[in-house]
């Protein structure tokens, strides 16, 4: 029988996307996966967002929630329903008799105890990057999650993003062929500066302005993009050049407020990256320039640009496509295969559940059902490494030439 | 999406965000010289980014909110497996349904499968049973929604989530300190801490005659409207202003009328327009970080414009002017309760035929 419009749409669909994605409702439910026991340390804003994500799997409890602050970790708890508060980890540890797992959120430079207590412990760790402060720590971290029974693995939310997996299938084929270069960016306008509750807890509330612990913006923001890069094209950098300074936020800080980071990945491919306090034009993005095409990623959203002369594949004639002045892209959507079939292409742009989600649910699935870990902290480690010799590089105003061992585990 | 900062030597703080289709503004007035501009900054910012995390979980135009979620999920989960939801906004679905009930249903978050067949066009022809609501039960123990009929729970926020976005951030101002603020959304929601910079409070102009109706060709009517405007000093308390826009759409005897973006969630028709709700409520005394007070204004503002004749029926803390000039007489604004000693007129309110709106904010 001759194909239909529909049927050849959903076989072409789901022969290039097959490789990615599952239907969107198996990411909140685990097949007969069992119940997995969860504590989170670091109830700030990211660890409200863990909460607000971990409560949508429904094997997962929060049966824990922990910050140095007391208002903070009842608050959490409060947010938790059914989870006991603490003010510290090393308690928790040792009251939270049936815990499973732990979620570091804290600051960074603060991850590393906590994540060597957690491993000797015994427990699952999930740990947001970047994974820690100083080279040094991550090594730490990374020697100790190797020699532990239990897992580790580090929140690099591209790895488990589904857009960008799929996204990854295109530019490692023709479709993008011969990489030509990689931007992004990570442009917000903010002071990055939060209210104490006190005079005294005004510098340890404000850390990221600190300049003896921050990472500065290719850390704190960088290092999930820097891994987006390092992950496609499997590679790490052979030198890194940051400049940056205060444009705008001249209250007093020295740590950079924007920036601009390159890097020679393998076979000399230029990455650049330009990060802001001061301006959000544009947001976050990666941009991966190829022969054939181009792919932008925003999180949430992948697109795919085709040069002219590029090959037409035949499944992207019936493509959902969104106008960019005067390009066109390709909506890269996630669970493709199944919305073909189903006629709702369309009502798969954009992922329905923020990025965070999907790092925690892949972990989730390592712990209950073996899954191997998506981003361990060996990968952690070398794309925080990156991050901290491009601070260093901004600090020092010089390249930093990277040898093997610099980023050697 | 972003706050876009703008800081003044005289303690004064204004920052902007785009959020819930719209555009939410502050201004923060530090407590004297002693007060430090990155501090205000930092406090504002912070409230600012609390608006924009219920953006991103109550917008139901976001596939990644929560509100989405539980449209595609809340149906199919089995009993013993709801979905678990945040205290915050377990607590403002506990608040619109004691409101429903309260309104006989003319307010109803339920709405949202209909809100979207009005937006996607669909002709508005008569009907002649009420609109089936999908089913859902809230467990206060386990804190927990989950919708039993199998169908797909569309929740609506639409009349509630920027009032309550408000509040949230005012919470994060309270947390941080402030005492002096003028925090608003779209010019139809504020909440009014403190006494702003004059030390009366903050001046708030209530303005007929903004929004597109047939008598806005009437030169002369708009001149009457331009002076038939209510100004209002607040202290600690919310308002919200409700007053449907025009839209065409194909009537039961296939004839193009305009209808207001308000549905009726009783019938699912477009509440008509020509009617101007303002509903103000104290914030909670002393000032709470838990005050639902805009969220209060926008649910019984939003009420009461399809269903005026619940006017007498608001709760304790709420008060509101109503101005309906549906039937095409020239109305005078209502109010209830008839008297309020704490309201601040400096002018009274006259007659207006067209819709309201808060259009200025003075802070001297």
């Amino acid at each position: 029988m001759a194909p239909t419009r529909r049927s050849f749409l959903a076989q072409s669909v789901g022969a290039l996307g097959a490789m990615a994605i599952l239907p969107e409702l198996s990411y909140s439910r685990a097949k007969n996966a069992a119940k997995l026991n969860i504590g989170l340390i670091g109830a700030g804003r990211q660890g409200r967002a863990i909460i607000a994500e971990l409560q949508k799997m429904e094997n997962v409890s929060i049966i824990a929630v922990c910050d140095s602050e007391e208002s903070r970790a009842s608050g959490g708890a409060r947010r938790a329903a059914g989870s006991t508060a603490y003010t510290s980890h090393t308690a928790m540890l040792s009251a939270a008799k049936d815990l499973q797992a732990v979620v570091i959120a804290t600051p960074t430079h603060l991850h590393t105890q906590i994540a060597l207590d957690c491993i000797a412990a015994g427990k699952h760790v999930y740990c947001e990057a970047p994974l820690a402060h100083t080279a040094e720590d991550c090594r730490k971290i990374a020697a100790a999650a190797s020699a532990a029974k239990s897992l580790f693995a580090v929140g690099l939310e591209g790895r488990s993003n589904p857009v960008y997996q799929l996204a990854r299938t295109f530019y490692r084929t023709d479709s993008v062929r011969d990489a030509i270069s990689i931007e992004a960016q990570s442009f917000q306008k903010t002071t990055w500066r939060f209210p104490a509750p006190n005079a005294d807890r005004e510098k340890e509330v404000n850390w990221r302005l600190d300049p003896a612990i921050s990472l500065g913006l290719p850390g704190e923001m960088g290092v999930h993009q820097f891994d987006v890069a390092f992950w496609y094209t499997d590679s790490y950098p052979s030198s890194i050049r940051s400049t940056g300074s205060v444009r705008f936020h001249k209250d007093g800080r020295t740590i950079a407020d924007t920036i601009a980071t390159e890097m020679l990945l393998k076979d000399n491919l230029r990455f650049n990256y330009l990060a802001s306090l001061a301006n959000s034009h544009g947001g976050r993005f990666e941009l991966f320039r190829g022969s054939n095409a181009a792919i932008k990623l925003g999180w949430s959203h992948g697109w795919m640009f085709k040069e002219a002369d590029a090959p037409t594949q035949g499944w992207e004639v019936y493509a959902n496509r969104q106008q960019f002045h005067n390009d066109e892209g390709i909506t890269l959507i996630a669970g493709a295969t199944k919305l073909a079939e189903q006629g709702k292409l369309k009502e798969g742009v954009g992922l329905p559940h923020p990025s965070v989600y999907y790092s925690l649910w892949d972990f989730m699935l390592s712990c209950t059902e073996g899954k191997p870990v998506v981003a361990d902290a060996g990968l952690g480690a070398r794309a925080t490494i990156a991050a901290i010799l491009a601070q260093q590089s901004l600090i020092e105003g010089k390249t930093i030439e990277i040898t093997p061992d610099m980023l050697k585990i | 999406m972003g706050a876009d900062g703008c800081a003044s030597p005289r303690g004064i703080v204004r920052l902007a965000l785009a959020a819930m289709g719209t555009r939410f503004e502050l201004v923060l007035v530090g407590a004297g010289a002693g007060t430090r501009q990155p501090e205000l900054l930092a406090a504002g910012e912070a409230a600012m980014s609390e608006i924009e995390w219920w953006h991103k979980r109550l917008s139901r135009f976001e596939r990644d909110s929560d509100v989405s979620f539980i449209a595609r999920e809340a149906h199919l989960r089995a009993p013993s497996h709801p979905i678990s939801l945040d205290p915050d906004f377990f607590d403002l679905l506990v608040m619109c349904e004691e409101a429903r009930v309260r309104s006989g249903g003319a307010f109803d978050v339920r709405v949202g499968a209909e809100m979207d067949r009005w937006i996607a066009g669909e002709p508005q022809r008569g009907r002649s049973t009420p609109v089936a609501m999908p089913e859902f039960l809230l467990d206060p123990q386990r804190r927990t929604l989950h919708a039993p009929g199998g169908v797909p729970l569309r929740l609506d926020l639409g009349g509630v989530a920027k009032g309550f976005a408000l509040d949230r951030a005012a919470a994060i101002l309270l947390e941080a300190g402030i005492d002096n603020a003028l925090i608003h959304v779209g010019t139809s929601s504020i909440i009014a801490i403190g006494p702003g910079q004059g030390g009366d409070g903050w001046k708030v102009r209530i303005d007929p005659g903004r929004e597109g109706t047939a008598a806005d060709a009437d030169d002369e009517k708009k001149a009457v409207r331009a002076e038939a405007h209510l100004d209002v000093m607040l202290r600690d308390q919310a308002v919200s202003v409700s007053s449907p826009r025009g839209r065409t759409v194909l009537t039961s005897d296939d004839s193009l009328a305009t209808r207001g973006h308000i549905l009726d969630p009783r019938s699912g028709l477009a509440a008509p327009l020509g009617r101007t709700v303002v509903a103000l409520s104290p914030l909670a005394s002393p000032l709470a970080s838990s005050s639902t007070a805009a969220a209060a204004c926008e649910i019984w503002s939003t009420t009461l414009v399809v269903a005026p004749e619940l006017l007498d029926q608001l709760p304790a803390s709420v008060s509101a002017f109503l101005h309906d000039s549906t039937d095409h007489t020239d109305p005078e604004w209502r109010m209830h309760p008839p008297q309020r000693s704490d309201l601040n007129l400096s002018t009274p309110a006259r007659s207006t035929r067209s819709a309201a709106h808060l259009a200025a904010m003075e802070t001297s």
